[in-house]
């Protein structure tokens, strides 16, 4: 028999009085999938955190969790204590006055408790941390905390909420690979909500990227990580995924007229007015019409700035150039968006 | 010449380290004036043998006065941690129509003096009394009439703590519980109690020393504890008598103290920079009826019987022809004395709350423990040590002459008032004093700031706001105090208006006393009202 959907939305959407925060969002999370949920900052990604959990009442849609209805046009079927979904605060919101084994047992019951804890912070890695008060441990061994008492009662998904929010950059992406490692190995659905395109694109299997609409926020594109970075919908996902320069184009069969030059377009690409243009799509070829300005070290390369006639360009190079006039050709065939 | 190296430290501390010694040694004093006539006891005034602690054990009722005391200082504080806790979740967690005037109206008793809901009440609530009669109540007075009264005085205390603390907490550790699948109580249980535990203490003390301090309430309300004792054999001369019920309020006030500071425990764990706030949720029929009921307890009795019933007194007054007292006096008096004393308890919790505010290590538990020491006794202690104090200067030093003019001066009364609300005045003067980033200084010298350009321009205006705040806690408190006023204040011929309200309701005489009440409430209750909307205080 197949598993249930561990999560489904369907056409939620919320406003606080007459600011609308969400529209029509529907999206599903698959059995033991890990799905970010992109946006910028107030496009309203808490709110449907919030929802989810029951933590607050959409003014419409539907959520399913297991297949079970738990809110549905502002009526809530469901109570959050008994929605089974695990939620990982951005500041991990662990009870100080408990232990670490305390804290991961706090939502079970019965004789295989110690067992489950046990289990669970061999899987964290933090058995010998299982007396100590949260408030005593690094903040990534608070997040595993957070994480381990979130999978003890195997919730139907697991939420978290910018988990990294509060990690030193130079520790997000080890923290990022254990917290997907301890996802993966426990087969949970999970769906992470990020600003942070590096996160969601590398920790993801599926990334949904919510951007700002009219009457809030909506999803924009839903896709594989390479996919949504690669092909965008709109410049909006564009931005948002990657650094990216739109330069305009006139489009003839398959190829298009830019600034810089005619250049080959991605046959899936369909219509479009802008080229999409990403530092690691072009490359420098010496001698050409554009200079050479800036060259900004980005190991295990460079990142180096191009004055055309369209403004300034980044162009990742592998190595420092060695001419200071050059022209730009894509290394692909291009994308574009309206 | 090259210029003279500036100092690391930033500017102040050691000013501040200074006033703290200064105010150490200051609190020092009215523990000093006890112990020296506990321990060589003035002759009786009637010429009879010096009482001694057993002989006052061993006397009739006074195991009663000690029940009395006890079972008011853990009403009271009990009390006041309920209706007050209730009333600060229901003003932050909870949503119903009318919550935000709820939250300001619970919190106005605290502009009333607690003697006057007290005079009010008990006739109100007593046969003869409008609600006594509805309801066929034969007295309100006693012990668990002063209780109740009490805890009406002292809840806004618990409440305005305890909303701080709430709103400090955040949201996020109760919602986890909940995801978790707890049920509300379970996860408030867990998720915020823990954080709350030092607030509710925190208001459970300053409950109980109000309560074991107070003998305005509990002589209208006829309670016997040693409070009332204390002050009877002070108005009496009857000093030793008066040092032995001292000691024995120290000794029954003690180890209450020392049980809320062990309720109190350490912090649970550090607070979480800009919390988002939980969400309100709509209460259940059984905890909307109890937050119904607290609301009830302190708007009736806490604000409009109080009010009804002095503006009955001065209209009734009014009816029958009588003559009214001028209150010019009174009210000047009044005003000034707590305009003085608000500036000296201000100026006196500066320097510990600057200690406190910027340093680590000793220095600040020291700067902390110096400003709370006070509080830690009752406020009717400090006043009657300090009145032994200045009594033992001249037995010591056998110049009769200085204690005269020392009590007729006012100086012991300030002196008195500064100690009782230092504590009061300490916390919105830290709070202004931990905005003054220590780093900043560091800044102001790398751009070639000097001290006193950065004493004006830094820390002056940072610091105003909470100096005004302080200053207008310690002057509503000085406006309603009576305790220390009546100890220390007779021989300044000062007359404030608590004097005048206590003297008046004495000799009966309603329509002054209900008037002089309704003076004071307006005064206060407009300040109380300023310092509401002060965010520093």
């Amino acid at each position: 028999m197949t598993p249930p959907t561990p999560l489904s939305v369907h056409a939620l959407g919320h406003a606080f009085g007459q600011v609308g925060v969400l529209d029509q969002v529907s999206f599903e999370v698959g059995p033991g999938e890990v799905v970010a949920l992109l946006g910028p900052s107030g496009v309203g990604k808490t709110t449907l955190l919030r929802a989810i959990a029951g933590l607050l009442t959409p003014g419409a849609g539907r959520v399913e969790l297991a297949g079970v209805s738990v809110v549905n046009d502002g009526l809530e079927h469901v109570p959050t204590e008994r929605r089974r979904v695990g939620l990982v605060f951005q500041d991990y919101a662990l009870f100080p006055h408990l232990s670490v084994a305390d804290n991961v047992a706090f939502g079970l019951q019965g004789p295989s408790t110690a067992d489950r804890v046990a289990s669970l912070l061999a899987l964290t890695e933090l058995s010998p941390f299982a007396g100590r008060r949260p408030q005593t441990l690094s903040g990534g061994q608070q997040q595993r905390v957070a994480l381990a008492r979130a999978l003890a009662t195997e919730p139907a998904v697991l939420l978290l909420d910018e988990p990294f929010a509060n990690v030193d950059p130079a520790l997000r992406l080890a923290l990022g690979e254990g917290l997907r490692r301890i996802v993966v190995e426990s087969g949970q659905a999970a769906l992470l909500i990020t600003h942070d395109r590096d996160e969601a694109l590398g920790l993801a299997d599926r990334v949904l990227v919510l951007a700002p609409g009219s009457k809030g926020g909506t999803i924009a594109q839903s896709g594989l990580p390479d996919a949504v970075y690669s092909h965008p919908v709109s410049a909006t996902v564009a931005g948002l995924t990657g650094p990216a320069t739109f330069l305009p184009g006139l489009r003839r069969d398959d190829e298009v007229e830019t600034p810089l030059g005619t250049w080959a377009v991605d046959g899936r690409c369909i219509g479009g007015t802008r080229v999409v243009v990403r530092p690691e799509t072009l490359q420098l070829i010496v001698g050409g019409p554009w200079t050479i300005g800036r060259v900004r070290s980005a190991p295990p390369g460079f990142l180096v700035q191009v004055h055309t006639a369209e403004g300034p360009i980044w162009v990742a190079t592998s190595r420092r150039p060695t001419s200071k006039k050059v022209r730009l050709s894509p290394l692909d065939p291009v994308w574009m968006v309206d | 010449m090259p210029a003279a190296p500036t100092s690391h430290t930033p500017p102040g501390t050691r000013t501040a380290r200074a006033a703290t010694v200064g105010v150490g040694v200051l609190v020092l004093v009215p523990a000093l004036g006890l112990a020296a006539f506990a321990l060589d006891p003035p002759p009786d005034p009637f010429g009879g043998p010096a009482p001694s602690l057993l002989d006052l054990l061993a006397a009739p009722g006074m195991g009663s006065l000690v029940l009395g005391t006890l079972a008011l200082g853990l009403g009271v504080a009990l009390g006041a941690v309920l209706v007050g806790g209730l009333l600060a979740y229901a003003a932050e967690r909870l949503d119903f129509p009318g919550r935000r005037w709820l939250s300001v109206l619970t919190v106005l008793p605290l502009a009333l003096p607690s003697y006057i809901i007290a005079s009010t009440t008990s006739r109100a609530l007593s046969r003869g009394g409008p609600i006594g009669d509805l309801l066929g109540l034969q007295r309100f007075g006693g012990v668990l009439a002063a209780v109740v009264v009490l805890t009406v005085a002292t809840a806004p205390y618990v409440q305005l703590v305890v909303r701080a603390a709430l709103s400090r907490a955040g949201g996020a550790t109760e919602e986890a519980a909940r995801t978790l699948g707890a049920s509300p109580w379970r996860a408030f249980q867990h998720g915020t109690l823990p954080a709350l535990r030092p607030a509710l203490a925190y208001g459970g003390l300053v409950a109980l020393l109000y309560a074991t301090s107070d003998f305005g309430a509990v002589a209208v309300l006829d309670a016997p504890v040693l409070t009332w004792r204390l002050f009877e054999a002070v108005t009496h001369q009857d000093l030793a008598r008066a040092t032995l019920f001292a000691l024995l309020l120290l000794a029954v006030v003690g180890p209450l103290y020392i049980g809320t500071r062990v309720v109190r425990g350490d912090s649970a764990g550090p607070g979480v920079a800009n919390p988002r706030a939980a969400a309100r949720r709509r209460p259940g029929w059984l905890l909307g009826g109890a937050v119904a009921l607290a609301a009830v307890l302190q708007i009736g009795l806490g604000l409009i019987i109080p009010v009804a019933s002095q503006l009955s007194w001065v209209l009734d007054g009014l009816h029958r022809g009588l003559a009214f007292a001028p209150l010019v006096e009174p009210v000047v008096h009044s005003t000034l004395a707590a305009a003085v004393a608000a500036v000296v308890t201000a100026a006196l919790a500066l320097g510990p709350a600057w200690g406190a505010g910027q340093q680590r290590g000793p220095w600040h538990t020291a700067s902390e423990q110096v400003a709370y020491l006070p509080s830690a006794v009752p406020g009717v202690l400090v006043a009657f040590g300090l009145l032994l104090a200045g009594l033992a200067l001249t037995r010591g030093l056998g110049h009769a002459e200085w204690y005269a003019p020392l009590l007729g001066s006012g100086v012991l009364l300030v002196t008195g008032w500064s100690l009782r609300f230092v504590a009061e005045a300490f916390g919105p003067l830290r709070a202004s004093a931990l905005q003054v980033d220590p780093r900043l200084w560091q800044a102001a010298r790398v751009l070639g700031g000097q001290r006193g350009r950065y004493l004006s321009s830094v820390v002056a205006p940072a610091l105003a706001p909470g100096a005004g705040a302080a200053a207008l806690v310690a002057f509503v408190a000085v406006l309603k105090e009576l305790p220390v006023t009546l100890v220390l204040g007779s021989a300044t011929g000062l007359r404030p208006l608590p004097y005048r309200i206590w003297d008046r309701y004495s000799e009966a005489l309603w329509h002054d006393a209900g008037l002089a009440g309704l003076v004071l409430v307006a005064v206060a209750l407009g300040a109380v009202w300023s310092t509401l909307k002060e965010p520093s205080a």
